[in-house]
C-alpha cells in the first residue's frame, strides 16, 4: 500500500512536466543533402533558406 | 531552417564511362565524347575546388584509368587519348559495384558515381546488379546517368538497375538520343552538382528519417533532389 502510494506521488510530477514541456523540445533538426538540378548553364549558387520549402 | 551551398566540401566523384564498341556501321564518337567529358571536368574543377575525379573506362570490363588522388594531369590526359574499345558491351553494373566499394572507404560528404553510356549491351549478371545496389546504400553515395541511347538501342538489363540507382540515392537521369547531346547533358550534371545544399529542418518526433520521407522543392522553380545523405 504504502509503495504504491509512492509511485502515484511520483508520477504526479512527471505528468505535470511532460505536459509542461515546449513543442520543439518535442522536435528533431534533420539535415539533408540535395542537389538543385540547373540546366541554365550555370549553378544556382545563391539560394538561402528562404528559397527553399520542406514537405513530409 | 537553414540552408547552405556547399560546393567547396570535398567532391569524390567517380566516372564510369562507357568506351563499347558502337554497333556495325556506326562510327566511334570519340571526337564529341572527348571534347564533352574535357569541358564537364572543367566545369566541376572550377565550382568544387576540392573536387577529386577518378575515371574508369568501361567496355568487357570496367578498367580504373584514373584513381582518386592523382594528379589533375592524369585526368586531362586519359580524356585526351580516350578511344572506343573492341567489346560491343560494357559491364557498367560491375563498374558500378566496384566503385561503391571504393566510395564506401572515403568518409567524405559528397560522393557521386556518374554514369555515361551509349546504348550499349551490358551482360552483368542481376545478382550483381543486386549487390551493386546495396553497396551504394552502404557507401552513402548519389548515382548520376547520362545515356545516349539511339531510338533502335537494344533493351539492356542495365536500365532497371540504374533507374533504381538513381532514384533511391536522388541522383538524375539524363538521356539524349544523339552523342550531340552529351555535352549538354555533362554540363547540366557539372552545374546541378555544384548546386548541392546542406538544408537544415525541424520535424516531430524522432523517427528515422529516409529519402521517400521529404520532399525538398525551390521558391525560385528549380528541381530539388533530396540525397540519401540525411541524418
Amino acid at each position: 500500500m504504502t509503495s504504491l502510494r509512492l509511485v502515484r506521488v511520483a508520477a504526479i510530477p512527471l505528468l505535470v512536466f511532460s505536459f509542461a514541456l515546449p513543442a520543439t523540445a518535442r522536435q528533431a533538426q534533420v539535415t539533408a543533402m540535395v542537389t538543385v538540378v540547373s540546366d541554365s548553364g550555370a549553378p544556382a549558387a545563391d539560394l538561402t533558406a528562404a528559397d527553399f520549402v520542406v514537405k513530409e | 531552417m537553414r540552408a547552405a551551398r556547399i560546393n567547396a566540401a570535398p567532391l569524390f566523384l567517380s566516372i564510369l564511362f562507357d568506351i563499347s564498341k558502337p554497333p556495325m556501321g556506326t562510327p566511334p564518337p570519340v571526337s564529341d565524347m572527348g571534347s564533352a567529358l574535357a569541358s564537364f571536368v572543367s566545369k566541376v574543377r572550377a565550382e568544387n575546388p576540392g573536387a577529386q575525379i577518378a575515371f574508369t573506362e568501361v567496355a568487357g570490363a570496367a578498367v580504373p584509368a584514373v584513381k582518386f588522388g592523382a594528379p589533375p594531369e592524369d585526368l586531362d590526359k586519359a580524356i585526351s587519348r580516350l578511344f572506343v574499345g573492341q567489346h560491343s558491351e560494357a559491364t557498367m553494373l560491375e563498374g558500378l559495384l566496384d566503385t561503391a566499394k571504393t566510395l564506401a572507404g572515403q568518409s567524405a560528404m559528397r560522393k557521386v558515381i556518374l554514369l555515361v553510356d551509349f546504348g550499349s549491351h551490358d551482360a552483368t549478371r542481376t545478382a550483381t546488379a543486386n549487390e551493386a545496389l546495396k553497396a551504394i546504400q552502404n557507401a552513402v553515395a548519389t548515382v548520376w546517368s547520362v545515356s545516349i541511347r539511339p531510338g533502335n538501342a537494344p533493351s539492356s538489363r542495365r536500365e532497371a538497375a540504374v533507374k533504381a540507382a538513381v532514384e533511391s540515392t536522388g541522383g538524375l537521369r539524363l538521356t539524349a538520343v544523339s552523342v550531340t547531346g552529351l555535352k549538354s547533358l555533362l554540363e547540366t550534371t557539372a552545374d546541378s552538382l555544384s548546386s548541392q545544399y546542406l538544408v537544415t529542418f525541424a520535424r516531430d518526433g524522432s523517427a528515422p528519417i529516409s529519402i521517400d520521407d521529404v520532399r525538398v522543392e525551390s521558391k525560385k522553380g528549380h528541381k530539388v533532389l533530396v540525397t540519401s545523405l540525411m541524418r
